[in-house]
């Protein structure tokens, strides 16, 4: 038995996380003050100060239309108009991912013919290495919405369709004849227990590309992004704003926490009756 | 109604390295209507796989199986089976698993909740209706199992170890919670175990099984409604000897009989 | 698209387009190419009869327009913004913009085919040609010549334009330049388009980078080393010669020096850095849409020359539009100072017969494209004799047709004047219309229309 109980574990622990935060903050001033009087140089820097970091938001403010004066108000809007374009493309490319995903993998898993024909392509899809996509997705819908959303809908349906058909397959088969015996037919027994059984492995599956959603999305803003945050790193990139390319990175970092947060607590909410161990 | 005939039923599985497999070898038996038969026999004898059968889940290789003189072409509801295993659907809750079959036979909702409320009062899960099967007990989740094929309200009923994995007292009281059940809405009941106590005290008749053969068919003609006395009258025990010498006797490969048996408690060797 | 030229239209575009003589041709050439566009047609070539006025029109057209986000391949704002494009029924695709396509991005999102036209660097795209659909530049807007060796201000350094200013020898003035260099520290990055630039300038000027202190490194450590006056003269690519030519900074020498001292041929290695920008199509949609590529290219004229006369004014609508779609902080006085003067100086109309029609300037078109495919050659992207110059533009041949669109329209005005001493009425007023609009469209530099109007007039 541990001495201590949970809510004041979990109170220590968030003190350890935000200790280690600020230390890890520290550290990152620290280097980045030396490295720039090592150099002895102002503008552009190897390695941006934390404070130039949120000194590059204001630099924003141009991106919301031509002539906007720079403010940290205008800064901050353009930051978030340019997020929410992101977030809505990762948010489109996963949901439209994940349900053409979960379709054909369960389509795989209702039909032999089917399985027999497609299985072999769709499991070669997985081996495909994203990012020499990025190229091909851009010839095909560069400069597109559509393409970055598509991209990410391949990523996320490369990943869910394998584990919807590996966890369709998984289903213990005494429930599949439980609920014959109950006497539902094949479309019944697809609906009410293939489908709930498998959502365990399909959002472990989520979970895996949710990981790595706004690293996709911004693989994805490489196919000829008007706008979003991909589209802000790759011109800051270009015109060498190192501190705004910290800036987006930082950002990433944080959405990346965010939306994993979120989306563990959906998980957790929707898998509450799995036994957990 | 539902008396099941069983003629010359055999079921073989193709192994992959050993062939063919014989699990049920010409197996005949006659179950009359609202009948508890106990099916008995050691581990791997073919007790699962003739209940399969009756329940249409499993192709005989030969022979037939008739319920109410027709063959059994799958399985249908008015047939319940309890699984060997805990077969509950983990993602609902205790009483939407209680109302899967009705909502099955498109019943409302409203009435559909009702009647799974009446069979989660009877098991005794009233309480625990909103619960998930996670945070059941071995005990609680048998009962479940039950009040979800008793909601169907099947004729037949099949069994499969449904208390193998349960304590002693605990198990007891489920199989009386079963006889006062069966009792209020008699079934034809096929009870798979491999516990002689628990297939005299709530049987009617016991056939043994063992190797895939059915080596022995006893009528038990204990009185009604039988109590945990019965469990401890000399009676018992002698039918206990005798069903364990058929089944000590069919792993010695004796050639066995019924008859012959020795009519009071033999000393202990 | 809302137009399609009828398929005689395209026959004879493509016979216009092979004819190879077309810069030297006569008024029966030019004549054939009028009729070739299909539009107030034979008339012109036939003894006037009394055919009622056909008073021709300007289609309306969508054209799916891709720029990128640098100060040389987004002028095209200005023709948008002052409406050069819709005065020629041009609207361009998506949101009347077009989109922006960055650096490495610009040859997938071409090869997608969705995109028509492109504001690009020839030159750039050559490498990519058997990935890319065939594509020509039918349009130029500028030459890039803005790679440059930038030293610090106040420290009585001489440009190359200074030594020769004093009358030293091209070649003179290059050793002066570059002696200022030695012993001195010098950043620059490994990229090999600009190290190609920067052996150039030393071998030119009989010299090797070990006379100096090399700093090899990305642009952007370079350009901090020479903010804070760690190292004396630096080279980078254009983001971090805007960025050093803003903070004061002097280029003395740039690629466009080493190539006006060089040899007017294809063989020169010096024309290797200087680009020709502008407008580059899928040779599939030119050949359908020659009318359009024409009208294009006055309306790149027309930028060329407002850029021309109000730097002010044109940076004022570049500068905004450049910073708000690659996020930068250029200030509208850098354009007039640096970008339009030193950087790519975009080519008005009558600039550019130099760069068409003059074999002797080292900056025509066959010898800029033709010392790049050298270049392609060299590094084994070509084989040997795969491609001449022909095969990446037919900026010369649009041009030489809008010369002799120019002249017929002067020659049809003359007739038309003559015509109207004759005319009354109705027949009067629609005449006078048809040629002040041959004039306001020749004013706007469009010669194809100007030609039809014109042509209309005095039939
Ligand atoms: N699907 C199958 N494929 C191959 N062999 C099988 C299959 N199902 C059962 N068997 C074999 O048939 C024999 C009888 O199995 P069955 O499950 O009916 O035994 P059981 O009497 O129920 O045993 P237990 O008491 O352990 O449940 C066993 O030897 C088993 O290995
Ligand atoms: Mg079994």
């Amino acid at each position: 038995m541990l001495a201590t109980s949970r809510p004041h574990r979990q109170r220590r622990a968030l003190t350890y996380h935000i200790a280690s935060l600020v230390a890890l903050l520290a550290f990152w001033w620290l280097l980045s003050y030396y490295t720039n009087s090592a150099h002895i140089i102002h503008g552009a820097s190897a390695l941006p100060s934390p404070l130039s970091v949120l000194n590059a938001i204001a630099g924003l403010s141009v991106f919301l239309a031509p002539g906007t004066p720079t403010t940290l108000a205008h800064g901050l809007a353009a930051l978030w108009q340019n997020t929410l374009v992101s977030a809505e493309r990762l948010l489109g490319g996963v949901l439209l991912g994940a349900a053409i995903g979960i379709t054909a993998g369960l389509l795989l898993a209702w039909s032999k013919l089917v399985r027999l024909l497609v299985q072999g392509p769709v499991l070669l899809v997985r081996t495909i290495p994203l990012m020499a996509l990025v190229p091909l997705f851009l010839a095909w819908w560069g400069g597109t919405s559509f393409g970055i959303l598509a991209f990410i809908a391949f990523a996320v349906f490369s990943v869910v369709v394998i584990s919807t058909v590996e966890a369709a397959g998984n289903v213990p088969p005494e429930l599949v004849n439980l609920a014959r015996t109950l006497g539902a037919a094949r479309f019944r027994i697809y609906r009410t227990v293939i489908l709930p059984a498998i959502v365990p492995a399909v959002i472990g599956g989520l979970r895996v590309v949710i990981g790595i959603g706004w690293a996709l999305l911004l693989a994805g803003e490489y196919l000829g992004a008007q706008n979003g945050l991909g589209h802000v790193l790759i011109m800051a990139e270009d015109y060498l704003y190192t501190a705004r390319m910290a800036l987006i990175v930082v950002m990433i970092m944080v959405y990346t926490f965010v939306l994993d947060r979120l989306f563990t607590l959906a998980a957790d909410w929707i898998t509450r009756w799995m036994p957990k161990d | 109604m539902s008396e099941i005939t069983i003629e010359h039923l055999s079921v073989s599985f193709t192994r992959r390295r050993a062939g063919a497999f014989a699990a049920l070898q010409d197996v005949s038996a006659h179950i009359t209507p609202q009948t508890f038969v106990a099916i008995l026999g050691l581990s791997g004898s073919g007790k699962t796989t003739l209940l399969n059968v009756v329940a249409g889940l499993l192709q005989p290789t030969s022979g037939r199986v008739l319920l109410d003189g027709r063959p059994i072409t799958g399985p249908g509801s008015d047939r319940g089976v309890v699984f060997q295993q805990d077969a509950l659907f983990m993602w609902r809750s205790v009483v939407k698993n209680v109302e899967y079959g009705l909502e099955v036979k498109g019943m409302p909702r409203a009435q559909r909740r009702a009647l799974a409320e009446h069979w989660l009062t009877v098991v005794g899960l009233k309480d625990f209706a909103h619960f998930f099967p996670k945070e059941l007990s071995g005990g609680m989740k048998k009962r479940c199992q039950l009040a979800m094929v008793l909601a169907n309200e099947p004729t037949t009923l099949l069994m499969d170890e449904p208390y193998g994995a349960l304590d002693y007292v605990t198990k007891c009281q489920l199989q009386d919670e079963l006889l006062a059940l069966l009792h209020t809405t008699p079934k034809t009941t096929l009870f798979v175990t491999h516990d002689i106590e628990e297939a005299l005290y709530l049987s009617d008749r016991v056939l043994i099984l063992s190797r895939g053969r059915l080596i022995a068919d006893m009528p038990v003609t204990f009185d009604s409604p039988r109590t945990n006395d019965l469990r401890l009258s000399p009676e018992f025990a002698i039918a206990k000897q005798r069903l364990w010498r058929s089944l000590d006797g069919a792993t010695q490969q004796r050639p066995l009989s019924l008859t012959g048996l020795p009519a009071s408690i033999p000393e202990q060797p | 698209m809302s137009y399609t030229p009828t398929p005689s239209t395209q026959r004879s575009l493509l016979r216009h387009l092979g004819l190879k003589a077309l810069a030297i041709t006569t008024v029966g050439a030019a004549i054939a190419l009028l009729d070739a566009t299909g539009a107030s047609a034979a008339t012109t070539a036939l003894p006037h009869t009394a055919t009622p006025i056909v008073t021709p029109t300007i289609p309306q057209v969508t054209v799916n327009f891709a720029g990128e986000p640098y100060f040389d391949h987004t002028q095209y704002i200005i023709g948008v913004k002052e409406g050069f494009f819709s005065n020629v029924g041009i609207t361009l695709a998506p949101n009347g913009t077009g989109i922006i396509a960055p650096n490495d991005q610009d040859d997938p999102i071409f090869a997608s085919g969705r995109v028509q036209v492109m504001s690009a660097s020839a030159q750039l795209f050559m490498p990519a040609v058997n990935t890319l659909p065939k594509f020509k530049l039918f349009a130029v807007a500028d030459l890039f010549q803005g790679y440059a060796i930038l030293g610090r201000p106040h420290h009585g350094l001489k440009s190359y334009a200074q030594f020769r200013a004093q009358g030293l020898s091209p070649r003179a003035a290059i050793v002066a330049t570059m002696s200022q260099m030695k012993g001195q520290r010098f950043g620059y990055p490994a990229e090999a388009a600009i190290k190609g630039f920067i052996d150039l300038a030393f071998s030119d000027a009989g010299m090797t980078l070990a006379q100096v202190h090399s700093v090899v490194a990305p642009d952007p450590e370079t350009t901090a080393l020479m903010e804070s006056g760690r190292i004396d003269f630096q080279v980078g690519g254009v983001p971090s010669h805007l960025t050093l030519q803003e903070a004061g900074f002097v280029p003395i020498l740039t690629s466009g020096d080493l190539a006006s001292a060089a040899q007017p041929s294809p063989t020169s290695t010096a024309l290797q850095a200087v680009f020709n920008d502008g407008w580059v199509a899928p040779d599939s949609w030119l050949k359908g849409h020659m009318d359009t590529a024409l009208r294009m290219l006055s309306v790149d004229w027309r930028i060329n020359q407002f850029i021309h006369d109000h730097p002010q004014a044109a940076s004022a609508i570049q500068t905004p539009f450049l910073n708000s779609v690659a996020g930068t902080k250029f200030t509208n006085d850098l354009a007039p100072r640096v970008v339009y003067r030193d950087l790519d100086p975009f080519l008005t109309f009558a600039q550019q017969k130099a760069i068409f029609q003059d074999p002797r300037n080292p900056f025509e078109v066959q010898y800029l494209i033709g010392s790049a495919i050298q270049l392609y050659v060299h590094n084994g992207t070509y084989k040997p004799g795969e491609y001449t110059w022909r095969d990446f533009t037919d900026a010369d041949q649009l041009y030489a047709a809008m010369v002799q669109y120019q002249r017929q329209t002067q020659v049809d005005l003359a007739k038309a004047a003559v015509r109207m001493r004759s005319l009354s009425g109705a027949e009067a007023r629609t005449v006078s219309s048809l040629i002040s609009r041959a004039k306001q469209l020749y004013a706007d530099l469009d010669f194809f229309d100007a030609a039809r109007f014109a042509g209309a007039a005095a039939a």
